[in-house]
Protein backbone atom coordinates (compact mmCIF):
# COMPACT_ATOMS: atom_id res chain seq x y z
CA UNK A 1 0.00 0.00 0.00
CA UNK A 2 2.51 2.12 0.89
CA UNK A 3 4.90 0.81 -2.49
CA UNK A 4 1.64 2.27 -4.38
CA UNK A 5 1.35 5.91 -3.09
CA UNK A 6 5.39 6.85 -3.97
CA UNK A 7 6.20 9.79 -6.11
CA UNK A 8 4.63 9.88 -9.62
CA UNK A 9 3.77 5.84 -9.70
CA UNK A 10 0.77 5.60 -11.92
CA UNK A 11 -1.39 2.84 -9.87
CA UNK A 12 -3.46 0.89 -12.01
CA UNK A 13 -2.83 2.34 -15.06
CA UNK A 14 -1.22 0.76 -18.32
CA UNK A 15 2.16 -0.20 -17.33
CA UNK A 16 4.87 1.35 -19.59
CA UNK A 17 7.08 -1.12 -19.69
CA UNK A 18 4.44 -3.29 -21.44
CA UNK A 19 4.41 -0.77 -23.85
CA UNK A 20 7.80 -0.12 -23.86
CA UNK A 21 8.43 -3.50 -25.28
CA UNK A 22 6.09 -3.66 -27.50
CA UNK A 23 7.57 -0.47 -28.88
CA UNK A 24 11.08 -1.99 -28.89
CA UNK A 25 9.63 -5.17 -30.69
CA UNK A 26 8.05 -3.14 -33.40
CA UNK A 27 11.16 -1.35 -34.13
CA UNK A 28 12.99 -4.72 -33.83
CA UNK A 29 10.95 -5.83 -36.43
CA UNK A 30 10.96 -3.55 -38.60
CA UNK A 31 14.66 -3.57 -38.49
CA UNK A 32 15.29 -7.30 -39.77
CA UNK A 33 12.43 -6.66 -42.12
CA UNK A 34 13.93 -5.43 -45.67
CA UNK A 35 16.09 -8.78 -45.56
CA UNK A 36 13.44 -11.09 -45.87
CA UNK A 37 10.41 -8.64 -46.97
CA UNK A 38 10.28 -7.71 -51.10
CA UNK A 39 10.76 -4.23 -52.43
CA UNK A 40 7.39 -2.94 -52.52
CA UNK A 41 6.45 -3.80 -48.92
CA UNK A 42 9.92 -1.93 -48.07
CA UNK A 43 8.15 1.11 -50.02
CA UNK A 44 5.20 0.55 -48.38
CA UNK A 45 6.41 0.75 -44.80
CA UNK A 46 8.64 3.04 -45.46
CA UNK A 47 5.31 5.08 -46.44
CA UNK A 48 3.51 4.01 -43.35
CA UNK A 49 6.63 5.09 -41.23
CA UNK A 50 6.60 8.96 -42.90
CA UNK A 51 3.18 9.02 -42.56
CA UNK A 52 3.53 8.05 -38.55
CA UNK A 53 5.73 10.49 -37.96
CA UNK A 54 3.01 13.28 -39.25
CA UNK A 55 0.18 11.02 -37.27
CA UNK A 56 2.43 10.96 -33.89
CA UNK A 57 3.26 14.81 -34.61
CA UNK A 58 -0.50 15.53 -34.20
CA UNK A 59 -1.28 12.59 -31.93
CA UNK A 60 1.16 14.73 -29.26
CA UNK A 61 -0.85 17.54 -29.94
CA UNK A 62 -4.55 16.01 -29.71
CA UNK A 63 -3.25 13.76 -26.61
CA UNK A 64 -1.98 15.83 -24.39
CA UNK A 65 -2.51 19.75 -24.60
CA UNK A 66 -5.54 18.97 -26.20
CA UNK A 67 -5.52 21.06 -29.23
CA UNK A 68 -7.53 19.83 -32.24
CA UNK A 69 -5.55 20.66 -35.18
CA UNK A 70 -7.57 20.99 -38.55
CA UNK A 71 -4.25 22.25 -40.69
CA UNK A 72 -1.51 20.17 -39.90
CA UNK A 73 -0.86 19.29 -43.17
CA UNK A 74 0.75 22.96 -43.78
CA UNK A 75 3.12 21.63 -41.87
CA UNK A 76 3.89 18.52 -43.05
CA UNK A 77 3.65 19.83 -46.82
CA UNK A 78 5.46 22.92 -45.88
CA UNK A 79 8.41 20.72 -44.66
CA UNK A 80 8.27 18.75 -48.07
CA UNK A 81 8.05 21.77 -49.77
CA UNK A 82 11.04 23.45 -47.90
CA UNK A 83 13.04 19.79 -48.53
CA UNK A 84 12.00 19.76 -52.62
CA UNK A 85 12.68 23.17 -53.39
CA UNK A 86 16.49 23.02 -51.92
CA UNK A 87 16.99 19.33 -53.58
CA UNK A 88 15.56 20.74 -57.30
CA UNK A 89 16.29 24.34 -57.46
CA UNK A 90 19.25 24.60 -55.56
CA UNK A 91 20.29 21.06 -56.42
CA UNK A 92 21.78 20.25 -53.54
CA UNK A 93 20.67 17.40 -51.94
CA UNK A 94 22.61 17.05 -48.60
CA UNK A 95 20.57 15.09 -46.40
CA UNK A 96 21.15 17.40 -43.16
CA UNK A 97 20.84 21.13 -45.82
CA UNK A 98 17.22 19.36 -46.67
CA UNK A 99 16.26 18.12 -43.25
CA UNK A 100 17.46 21.33 -41.77
CA UNK A 101 15.84 23.50 -43.92
CA UNK A 102 12.13 21.63 -43.44
CA UNK A 103 12.39 21.92 -39.92
CA UNK A 104 13.65 25.30 -39.57
CA UNK A 105 10.85 26.52 -42.86
CA UNK A 106 8.13 24.45 -40.18
CA UNK A 107 9.30 25.74 -37.20
CA UNK A 108 8.54 29.45 -38.34
CA UNK A 109 5.70 28.01 -40.39
CA UNK A 110 4.25 26.89 -37.21
CA UNK A 111 5.35 29.80 -34.84
CA UNK A 112 3.49 32.17 -37.31
CA UNK A 113 -0.32 30.06 -37.49
CA UNK A 114 0.04 28.70 -33.86
CA UNK A 115 0.05 32.83 -32.41
CA UNK A 116 -2.84 33.72 -35.13
CA UNK A 117 -4.55 30.50 -33.85
CA UNK A 118 -4.13 30.39 -30.37
CA UNK A 119 -6.06 33.09 -29.67
CA UNK A 120 -9.08 31.07 -29.77
CA UNK A 121 -9.74 27.52 -28.24
CA UNK A 122 -12.24 24.83 -29.27
CA UNK A 123 -13.92 24.73 -32.93
CA UNK A 124 -12.57 28.26 -33.75
CA UNK A 125 -8.46 27.22 -33.14
CA UNK A 126 -9.81 24.13 -35.19
CA UNK A 127 -11.40 26.50 -37.83
CA UNK A 128 -8.37 29.11 -37.40
CA UNK A 129 -5.72 26.11 -38.26
CA UNK A 130 -7.54 24.99 -41.22
CA UNK A 131 -8.00 28.78 -42.86
CA UNK A 132 -4.15 29.62 -42.20
CA UNK A 133 -3.35 26.42 -43.40
CA UNK A 134 -5.31 26.36 -46.78
CA UNK A 135 -3.88 29.93 -47.60
CA UNK A 136 -0.70 28.18 -47.30
CA UNK A 137 -1.89 25.58 -49.86
CA UNK A 138 -3.45 28.37 -52.05
CA UNK A 139 0.93 30.06 -52.24
CA UNK A 140 2.02 26.54 -52.95
CA UNK A 141 -0.38 26.11 -55.38
CA UNK A 142 -0.14 29.69 -57.12
CA UNK A 143 3.71 30.53 -56.84
CA UNK A 144 4.56 28.03 -59.99
CA UNK A 145 8.16 29.15 -60.53
CA UNK A 146 9.37 28.21 -56.98
CA UNK A 147 6.86 25.30 -56.41
CA UNK A 148 5.40 23.78 -59.75
CA UNK A 149 2.19 24.83 -58.96
CA UNK A 150 -0.41 22.50 -59.36
CA UNK A 151 2.28 20.05 -61.56
CA UNK A 152 3.81 19.62 -58.39
CA UNK A 153 7.94 20.05 -57.64
CA UNK A 154 9.16 16.99 -59.67
CA UNK A 155 12.23 15.26 -59.66
CA UNK A 156 13.62 15.46 -56.28
CA UNK A 157 16.13 12.94 -55.63
CA UNK A 158 16.83 10.78 -52.09
CA UNK A 159 19.18 12.45 -49.92
CA UNK A 160 22.95 12.06 -50.04
CA UNK A 161 25.50 12.83 -47.79
CA UNK A 162 28.49 15.21 -48.74
CA UNK A 163 29.17 13.69 -51.84
CA UNK A 164 30.19 10.14 -49.90
CA UNK A 165 27.00 8.30 -49.75
CA UNK A 166 23.58 8.25 -51.43
CA UNK A 167 20.66 6.83 -50.61
CA UNK A 168 18.83 4.49 -51.98
CA UNK A 169 15.34 2.36 -51.38
CA UNK A 170 16.97 0.21 -48.92
CA UNK A 171 19.21 2.30 -46.74
CA UNK A 172 16.42 5.29 -47.32
CA UNK A 173 14.25 2.73 -45.41
CA UNK A 174 16.53 2.53 -42.26
CA UNK A 175 16.56 6.67 -42.27
CA UNK A 176 13.54 6.72 -42.45
CA UNK A 177 13.21 3.78 -39.43
CA UNK A 178 15.70 5.64 -37.26
CA UNK A 179 13.67 8.93 -37.76
CA UNK A 180 10.52 7.47 -36.73
CA UNK A 181 12.17 5.91 -33.58
CA UNK A 182 13.86 9.22 -32.91
CA UNK A 183 10.89 11.40 -32.92
CA UNK A 184 8.63 8.72 -30.71
CA UNK A 185 11.91 8.67 -28.42
CA UNK A 186 12.19 12.51 -28.31
CA UNK A 187 8.01 12.82 -27.58
CA UNK A 188 8.26 10.41 -24.78
CA UNK A 189 10.57 11.96 -23.10
CA UNK A 190 8.90 15.87 -23.47
CA UNK A 191 5.33 14.16 -22.61
CA UNK A 192 7.58 12.60 -19.21
CA UNK A 193 9.05 16.11 -18.81
CA UNK A 194 8.09 19.12 -16.55
CA UNK A 195 6.81 20.54 -19.67
CA UNK A 196 4.79 17.58 -20.19
CA UNK A 197 2.92 18.00 -17.16
CA UNK A 198 1.81 21.18 -17.69
CA UNK A 199 0.05 20.00 -21.67
CA UNK A 200 -1.21 17.36 -19.94
CA UNK A 201 -2.57 19.70 -17.01
CA UNK A 202 -3.61 22.56 -19.92
CA UNK A 203 -5.68 19.78 -21.76
CA UNK A 204 -7.45 18.25 -18.14
CA UNK A 205 -8.54 21.43 -16.25
CA UNK A 206 -7.29 24.95 -18.39
CA UNK A 207 -9.05 27.13 -16.12
CA UNK A 208 -7.29 25.25 -13.19
CA UNK A 209 -3.85 26.39 -14.56
CA UNK A 210 -4.01 29.58 -14.86
CA UNK A 211 -5.82 30.24 -11.19
CA UNK A 212 -2.67 28.08 -9.90
CA UNK A 213 -0.33 30.67 -12.13
CA UNK A 214 0.22 29.00 -16.14
CA UNK A 215 0.18 31.66 -18.85
CA UNK A 216 -1.09 28.60 -20.84
CA UNK A 217 -1.00 30.26 -23.85
CA UNK A 218 3.19 29.97 -24.26
CA UNK A 219 3.14 26.45 -23.25
CA UNK A 220 0.87 25.83 -26.01
CA UNK A 221 2.36 27.90 -28.40
CA UNK A 222 5.59 25.92 -27.93
CA UNK A 223 3.44 22.40 -27.81
CA UNK A 224 2.14 23.56 -31.17
CA UNK A 225 5.87 24.79 -32.60
CA UNK A 226 7.63 21.09 -31.23
CA UNK A 227 4.58 19.58 -33.24
CA UNK A 228 5.31 21.61 -36.19
CA UNK A 229 9.05 20.98 -36.54
CA UNK A 230 8.39 17.33 -36.10
CA UNK A 231 5.66 17.27 -38.87
CA UNK A 232 8.26 19.17 -41.30
CA UNK A 233 10.41 16.45 -40.89
CA UNK A 234 8.27 13.86 -41.84
CA UNK A 235 7.53 16.34 -45.02
CA UNK A 236 10.92 16.07 -45.96
CA UNK A 237 11.24 12.91 -45.78
CA UNK A 238 8.01 12.67 -47.79
CA UNK A 239 9.48 14.76 -50.39
CA UNK A 240 12.47 12.48 -50.75
CA UNK A 241 10.76 9.03 -50.91
CA UNK A 242 7.72 10.11 -53.73
CA UNK A 243 10.52 12.55 -55.62
CA UNK A 244 7.85 14.77 -56.36
CA UNK A 245 5.25 17.18 -53.66
CA UNK A 246 2.44 18.60 -54.77
CA UNK A 247 -0.15 20.97 -53.58
CA UNK A 248 -2.12 17.70 -52.27
CA UNK A 249 0.38 17.27 -49.90
CA UNK A 250 -1.00 20.44 -48.12
CA UNK A 251 -3.95 20.41 -48.69
CA UNK A 252 -6.89 19.92 -46.08
CA UNK A 253 -7.67 16.03 -46.50
CA UNK A 254 -4.20 15.06 -45.25
CA UNK A 255 -4.95 16.91 -42.23
CA UNK A 256 -8.23 15.18 -41.74
CA UNK A 257 -6.50 11.70 -42.88
CA UNK A 258 -3.84 12.50 -39.97
CA UNK A 259 -7.01 13.64 -37.79
CA UNK A 260 -8.71 10.11 -38.32
CA UNK A 261 -5.09 8.37 -38.22
CA UNK A 262 -4.71 10.08 -34.81
CA UNK A 263 -8.52 9.23 -33.09
CA UNK A 264 -8.30 5.58 -34.95
CA UNK A 265 -4.99 4.69 -33.40
CA UNK A 266 -5.75 6.73 -29.95
CA UNK A 267 -5.09 10.61 -28.77
CA UNK A 268 -3.67 10.61 -25.25
CA UNK A 269 -0.75 8.07 -26.43
CA UNK A 270 2.13 8.03 -28.78
CA UNK A 271 1.72 4.74 -29.99
CA UNK A 272 -1.59 4.78 -31.03
CA UNK A 273 -1.56 7.68 -33.60
CA UNK A 274 1.92 5.85 -35.09
CA UNK A 275 -0.20 2.34 -35.44
CA UNK A 276 -3.16 4.63 -36.51
CA UNK A 277 -1.56 5.85 -39.46
CA UNK A 278 -0.43 1.68 -40.26
CA UNK A 279 -4.34 0.80 -39.96
CA UNK A 280 -5.23 3.98 -41.86
CA UNK A 281 -3.08 3.51 -44.97
CA UNK A 282 -3.88 -0.13 -45.03
CA UNK A 283 -7.65 0.36 -44.85
CA UNK A 284 -7.09 2.99 -47.56
CA UNK A 285 -4.23 3.37 -50.19
CA UNK A 286 -3.98 -0.55 -49.51
CA UNK A 287 -7.53 -1.74 -49.78
CA UNK A 288 -7.01 0.64 -53.57
CA UNK A 289 -5.92 -1.46 -54.86
CA UNK A 290 -8.62 -4.18 -54.49
CA UNK A 291 -11.88 -2.57 -54.17
CA UNK A 292 -13.32 1.37 -55.34
CA UNK A 293 -14.77 1.25 -51.59
CA UNK A 294 -11.56 1.43 -49.70
CA UNK A 295 -12.69 4.70 -48.62
CA UNK A 296 -16.05 3.82 -47.39
CA UNK A 297 -14.96 0.89 -45.74
CA UNK A 298 -12.39 3.66 -44.16
CA UNK A 299 -14.99 5.63 -42.98
CA UNK A 300 -17.37 2.88 -41.87
CA UNK A 301 -14.14 2.14 -39.45
CA UNK A 302 -13.64 5.30 -38.39
CA UNK A 303 -17.01 5.76 -37.01
CA UNK A 304 -17.19 2.66 -35.54
CA UNK A 305 -13.97 3.80 -33.68
CA UNK A 306 -15.74 7.28 -32.71
CA UNK A 307 -19.16 5.50 -31.40
CA UNK A 308 -17.75 2.20 -29.88
CA UNK A 309 -14.10 2.74 -28.76
CA UNK A 310 -13.47 6.22 -28.06
CA UNK A 311 -9.80 5.30 -26.80
CA UNK A 312 -8.78 4.16 -30.19
CA UNK A 313 -6.53 1.13 -30.66
CA UNK A 314 -4.06 2.15 -28.04
CA UNK A 315 -7.49 2.68 -25.52
CA UNK A 316 -8.62 -1.36 -26.67
CA UNK A 317 -4.66 -2.41 -26.01
CA UNK A 318 -4.73 -1.11 -22.82
CA UNK A 319 -8.66 -2.16 -21.37
CA UNK A 320 -7.40 -5.72 -22.73
CA UNK A 321 -4.69 -5.40 -20.65
CA UNK A 322 -5.84 -4.16 -17.33
CA UNK A 323 -8.67 -6.83 -17.50
CA UNK A 324 -5.60 -9.65 -17.67
CA UNK A 325 -4.02 -7.80 -15.30
CA UNK A 326 -7.13 -7.81 -12.97
CA UNK A 327 -7.25 -11.43 -13.68
CA UNK A 328 -3.77 -12.47 -12.93
CA UNK A 329 -3.66 -9.83 -9.66
CA UNK A 330 -0.68 -7.45 -8.64
CA UNK B 1 0.50 47.47 5.10
CA UNK B 2 -3.42 45.27 4.40
CA UNK B 3 -2.48 42.07 2.02
CA UNK B 4 -5.65 42.55 0.45
CA UNK B 5 -7.35 45.45 -0.29
CA UNK B 6 -10.64 46.91 -2.05
CA UNK B 7 -11.57 50.14 -3.13
CA UNK B 8 -14.53 50.90 -4.57
CA UNK B 9 -14.70 47.89 -7.21
CA UNK B 10 -17.76 47.49 -9.50
CA UNK B 11 -19.11 44.98 -11.39
CA UNK B 12 -22.26 44.93 -13.61
CA UNK B 13 -23.72 41.99 -15.74
CA UNK B 14 -26.14 44.00 -17.90
CA UNK B 15 -28.38 45.98 -16.11
CA UNK B 16 -27.86 43.76 -12.32
CA UNK B 17 -25.24 45.76 -10.52
CA UNK B 18 -23.04 42.26 -9.37
CA UNK B 19 -20.84 44.57 -6.83
CA UNK B 20 -21.65 47.84 -6.05
CA UNK B 21 -18.72 49.57 -4.32
CA UNK B 22 -17.09 47.07 -2.44
CA UNK B 23 -14.35 48.40 -0.08
CA UNK B 24 -12.37 46.72 2.46
CA UNK B 25 -8.92 45.48 3.70
CA UNK B 26 -7.42 42.26 5.47
CA UNK B 27 -3.98 42.71 6.80
CA UNK B 28 -1.20 39.95 6.64
CA UNK B 29 -2.64 36.66 8.98
CA UNK B 30 -6.05 38.16 8.89
CA UNK B 31 -8.63 35.34 8.84
CA UNK B 32 -12.02 36.70 7.29
CA UNK B 33 -15.02 35.28 6.90
CA UNK B 34 -17.46 37.07 3.23
CA UNK B 35 -21.00 35.61 4.05
CA UNK B 36 -24.08 36.89 2.62
CA UNK B 37 -27.51 35.20 0.99
CA UNK B 38 -27.43 33.56 -1.74
CA UNK B 39 -26.84 35.26 -5.05
CA UNK B 40 -25.09 38.53 -2.72
CA UNK B 41 -22.29 38.33 -5.22
CA UNK B 42 -19.69 36.60 -2.99
CA UNK B 43 -18.22 34.62 -5.78
CA UNK B 44 -18.48 37.08 -8.30
CA UNK B 45 -15.97 39.21 -5.90
CA UNK B 46 -13.52 36.13 -5.58
CA UNK B 47 -13.72 36.13 -9.60
CA UNK B 48 -12.59 39.97 -9.28
CA UNK B 49 -9.78 39.70 -6.73
CA UNK B 50 -8.49 36.71 -8.59
CA UNK B 51 -8.46 37.95 -12.33
CA UNK B 52 -11.00 35.61 -13.68
CA UNK B 53 -13.52 38.64 -14.65
CA UNK B 54 -12.20 42.48 -14.81
CA UNK B 55 -13.77 44.73 -12.71
CA UNK B 56 -15.62 47.32 -14.56
CA UNK B 57 -14.33 50.20 -12.04
CA UNK B 58 -12.46 50.46 -8.54
CA UNK B 59 -9.37 49.63 -7.60
CA UNK B 60 -7.87 45.92 -5.84
CA UNK B 61 -4.33 45.43 -4.16
CA UNK B 62 -2.14 43.15 -3.17
CA UNK B 63 0.33 43.72 -0.55
CA UNK B 64 -0.13 47.17 -1.86
CA UNK B 65 0.48 46.59 -5.17
CA UNK B 66 -2.25 47.08 -7.54
CA UNK B 67 -3.20 44.21 -9.16
CA UNK B 68 -6.57 45.15 -11.06
CA UNK B 69 -7.18 43.25 -14.38
CA UNK B 70 -4.27 41.57 -13.87
CA UNK B 71 -4.94 37.87 -15.14
CA UNK B 72 -5.14 34.99 -13.10
CA UNK B 73 -2.06 33.17 -14.00
CA UNK B 74 -0.38 36.68 -12.99
CA UNK B 75 -2.50 37.10 -9.88
CA UNK B 76 -1.34 33.64 -9.26
CA UNK B 77 2.50 34.65 -9.10
CA UNK B 78 2.13 37.50 -7.07
CA UNK B 79 1.07 35.16 -4.19
CA UNK B 80 -2.96 34.70 -4.68
CA UNK B 81 -4.88 31.56 -4.16
CA UNK B 82 -8.29 30.31 -4.42
CA UNK B 83 -10.07 27.44 -4.49
CA UNK B 84 -13.49 26.91 -6.37
CA UNK B 85 -17.11 26.43 -5.17
CA UNK B 86 -17.03 23.40 -7.46
CA UNK B 87 -14.24 21.17 -7.92
CA UNK B 88 -11.53 21.98 -10.20
CA UNK B 89 -9.35 19.07 -10.14
CA UNK B 90 -7.27 17.46 -12.61
CA UNK B 91 -9.00 14.61 -12.70
CA UNK B 92 -7.28 11.71 -14.53
CA UNK B 93 -4.40 12.61 -13.12
CA UNK B 94 -3.26 11.15 -9.49
CA UNK B 95 -3.40 13.35 -6.17
CA UNK B 96 0.46 13.75 -6.23
CA UNK B 97 0.49 14.73 -9.56
CA UNK B 98 -2.20 17.19 -9.01
CA UNK B 99 -0.41 19.03 -6.18
CA UNK B 100 2.66 18.67 -8.07
CA UNK B 101 1.76 20.77 -10.84
CA UNK B 102 0.65 23.37 -9.17
CA UNK B 103 4.08 23.16 -6.88
CA UNK B 104 6.10 23.36 -9.97
CA UNK B 105 3.88 26.45 -11.28
CA UNK B 106 6.65 28.38 -9.21
CA UNK B 107 9.78 26.30 -9.15
CA UNK B 108 10.76 27.78 -12.63
CA UNK B 109 11.29 24.32 -14.66
CA UNK B 110 7.83 24.28 -16.53
CA UNK B 111 9.84 24.46 -19.47
CA UNK B 112 12.30 21.57 -19.07
CA UNK B 113 11.75 19.15 -21.98
CA UNK B 114 14.07 16.24 -21.99
CA UNK B 115 14.37 15.07 -18.42
CA UNK B 116 12.05 12.90 -16.79
CA UNK B 117 9.77 15.20 -14.60
CA UNK B 118 10.94 12.77 -11.19
CA UNK B 119 14.20 14.09 -11.56
CA UNK B 120 13.20 17.18 -10.20
CA UNK B 121 13.53 15.85 -6.15
CA UNK B 122 12.38 19.23 -5.27
CA UNK B 123 9.14 18.92 -6.63
CA UNK B 124 8.39 15.90 -4.38
CA UNK B 125 9.53 17.27 -1.76
CA UNK B 126 7.27 20.10 -1.36
CA UNK B 127 4.38 18.04 -2.67
CA UNK B 128 4.96 15.97 -0.06
CA UNK B 129 4.96 18.28 2.69
CA UNK B 130 1.63 19.83 1.32
CA UNK B 131 -0.11 16.36 1.23
CA UNK B 132 0.92 16.01 4.75
CA UNK B 133 -0.68 19.48 5.24
CA UNK B 134 -4.08 18.66 3.61
CA UNK B 135 -3.79 14.93 5.11
CA UNK B 136 -3.70 12.89 1.45
CA UNK B 137 -0.31 11.51 2.07
CA UNK B 138 -2.16 7.70 2.30
CA UNK B 139 -3.68 8.63 -0.86
CA UNK B 140 -1.13 9.94 -2.94
CA UNK B 141 -1.03 7.46 -5.79
CA UNK B 142 -4.97 7.18 -6.40
CA UNK B 143 -6.55 8.59 -9.36
CA UNK B 144 -8.49 12.36 -8.53
CA UNK B 145 -11.76 10.89 -9.92
CA UNK B 146 -11.83 8.19 -7.50
CA UNK B 147 -11.60 10.07 -4.15
CA UNK B 148 -14.58 10.42 -2.05
CA UNK B 149 -15.85 14.09 -2.59
CA UNK B 150 -14.67 15.43 0.81
CA UNK B 151 -11.13 13.98 -0.20
CA UNK B 152 -11.49 15.50 -3.59
CA UNK B 153 -12.37 18.86 -1.20
CA UNK B 154 -9.28 18.68 0.48
CA UNK B 155 -7.15 18.36 -2.89
CA UNK B 156 -9.01 21.32 -3.93
CA UNK B 157 -7.50 23.24 -0.67
CA UNK B 158 -4.16 21.08 -1.52
CA UNK B 159 -3.74 22.54 -5.03
CA UNK B 160 -4.00 25.92 -3.82
CA UNK B 161 -1.61 25.46 -0.99
CA UNK B 162 0.73 24.24 -3.32
CA UNK B 163 1.30 27.17 -5.22
CA UNK B 164 2.37 28.71 -1.54
CA UNK B 165 -0.35 32.11 -1.52
CA UNK B 166 0.16 34.59 0.90
CA UNK B 167 -3.33 35.21 0.46
CA UNK B 168 -6.03 31.88 0.08
CA UNK B 169 -9.40 33.10 -1.17
CA UNK B 170 -11.57 29.38 0.09
CA UNK B 171 -15.10 29.61 -1.66
CA UNK B 172 -17.34 27.61 0.13
CA UNK B 173 -14.67 24.90 1.52
CA UNK B 174 -17.01 22.99 3.64
CA UNK B 175 -19.73 23.00 0.51
CA UNK B 176 -21.54 19.38 0.51
CA UNK B 177 -19.89 18.12 2.65
CA UNK B 178 -20.92 15.45 5.36
CA UNK B 179 -20.45 16.89 10.03
CA UNK B 180 -17.56 14.71 10.09
CA UNK B 181 -15.60 15.79 7.38
CA UNK B 182 -16.23 19.49 7.72
CA UNK B 183 -15.35 19.37 11.03
CA UNK B 184 -11.72 17.73 9.82
CA UNK B 185 -12.15 20.80 7.19
CA UNK B 186 -12.04 22.93 9.91
CA UNK B 187 -9.22 21.57 11.99
CA UNK B 188 -7.38 21.24 8.80
CA UNK B 189 -7.86 25.10 8.05
CA UNK B 190 -6.90 25.98 11.30
CA UNK B 191 -3.55 24.40 11.22
CA UNK B 192 -2.75 26.34 8.55
CA UNK B 193 0.29 28.44 8.41
CA UNK B 194 -0.48 31.78 10.42
CA UNK B 195 1.54 34.18 8.05
CA UNK B 196 -1.06 33.06 5.34
CA UNK B 197 -4.06 35.53 5.20
CA UNK B 198 -7.28 33.73 4.71
CA UNK B 199 -10.21 35.13 2.64
CA UNK B 200 -12.78 32.41 2.97
CA UNK B 201 -16.92 32.35 1.89
CA UNK B 202 -18.74 30.17 3.93
CA UNK B 203 -22.38 29.36 4.94
CA UNK B 204 -21.99 27.30 7.97
CA UNK B 205 -21.62 29.78 10.69
CA UNK B 206 -20.40 27.21 13.08
CA UNK B 207 -17.31 27.22 10.54
CA UNK B 208 -17.33 31.01 9.89
CA UNK B 209 -17.28 31.25 13.90
CA UNK B 210 -14.40 28.80 14.43
CA UNK B 211 -12.25 30.10 11.41
CA UNK B 212 -12.56 33.92 11.70
CA UNK B 213 -13.25 36.55 13.75
CA UNK B 214 -14.32 38.98 11.53
CA UNK B 215 -16.77 38.71 9.34
CA UNK B 216 -18.24 40.83 5.71
CA UNK B 217 -21.64 40.83 4.65
CA UNK B 218 -22.30 40.96 1.11
CA UNK B 219 -25.67 41.87 -0.30
CA UNK B 220 -27.18 42.58 -3.59
CA UNK B 221 -23.10 42.99 -4.72
CA UNK B 222 -23.32 45.77 -1.18
CA UNK B 223 -21.03 45.95 1.85
CA UNK B 224 -23.68 45.64 4.64
CA UNK B 225 -21.50 44.76 7.55
CA UNK B 226 -17.84 44.10 8.58
CA UNK B 227 -17.01 43.62 12.45
CA UNK B 228 -16.85 40.87 14.71
CA UNK B 229 -19.44 38.27 14.50
CA UNK B 230 -20.88 38.72 17.19
CA UNK B 231 -21.61 42.89 16.25
CA UNK B 232 -22.59 41.45 12.87
CA UNK B 233 -25.42 39.07 14.33
CA UNK B 234 -26.89 42.10 15.91
CA UNK B 235 -26.89 44.48 12.97
CA UNK B 236 -30.35 44.92 11.84
CA UNK B 237 -29.51 45.52 7.97
CA UNK B 238 -27.50 41.51 8.50
CA UNK B 239 -30.75 40.30 10.21
CA UNK B 240 -33.26 41.71 7.21
CA UNK B 241 -31.33 40.28 4.59
CA UNK B 242 -31.36 36.76 5.90
CA UNK B 243 -34.59 37.04 7.04
CA UNK B 244 -35.51 37.85 4.18
CA UNK B 245 -37.27 41.36 5.04
CA UNK B 246 -37.30 43.62 2.27
CA UNK B 247 -36.11 47.03 2.70
CA UNK B 248 -39.71 48.68 1.99
CA UNK B 249 -40.57 46.53 5.17
CA UNK B 250 -38.20 47.82 7.50
CA UNK B 251 -38.46 51.17 5.82
CA UNK B 252 -42.10 51.54 6.69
Amino acid sequence: MVEATKPGEKAGRFPVRAGTLAVLGALGALAVYPFFGTTYMIGVLTEIMILAIFALSLGFLMGYPKLISLGHAAFFGGGAYAAGIVAVRLEAANLFLTLVCALVFATLLAVLIGVLSLRNTGIYFLMITLALAQLVYVVAEQWTWLTGGTDGLVGIPYPELFGFFSFDRFSFYYLVLLLAGGAYFLLRLVTRSPFGHVLLGIGSNERRMRAIGYGTRVYKLAAFVLSGAVAGVAGALWAHYNGIVAPVDVNWPLSATALIMVIVGGAGTLVGPMLGAAVVWFLDTGLSSYTERSTMIMGAVFILFVFFARGGIAGIARSLWERFYARTGT
Amino acid sequence: MPALELESVCKRFGALSAIDGVSFAVEPGERVALVGPNGAGKTTLFNLISGELPPDSGTVRLGGRDVTRHTPEKMAREGLGRTFQRNSLFMESTVYENVRLAVQARAGVSFQMLRPITAYSRLGEETERVLELVRLSGRAGVRASELSYGEQRQLELGIALATGPRVLLLDEPTAGMSAQETGEMVAMLKELPGEITLLIVEHDMDVVGALARRILVLNFGRLIADGPLEEVRRNEEVLAAYLGVGEEVRDA
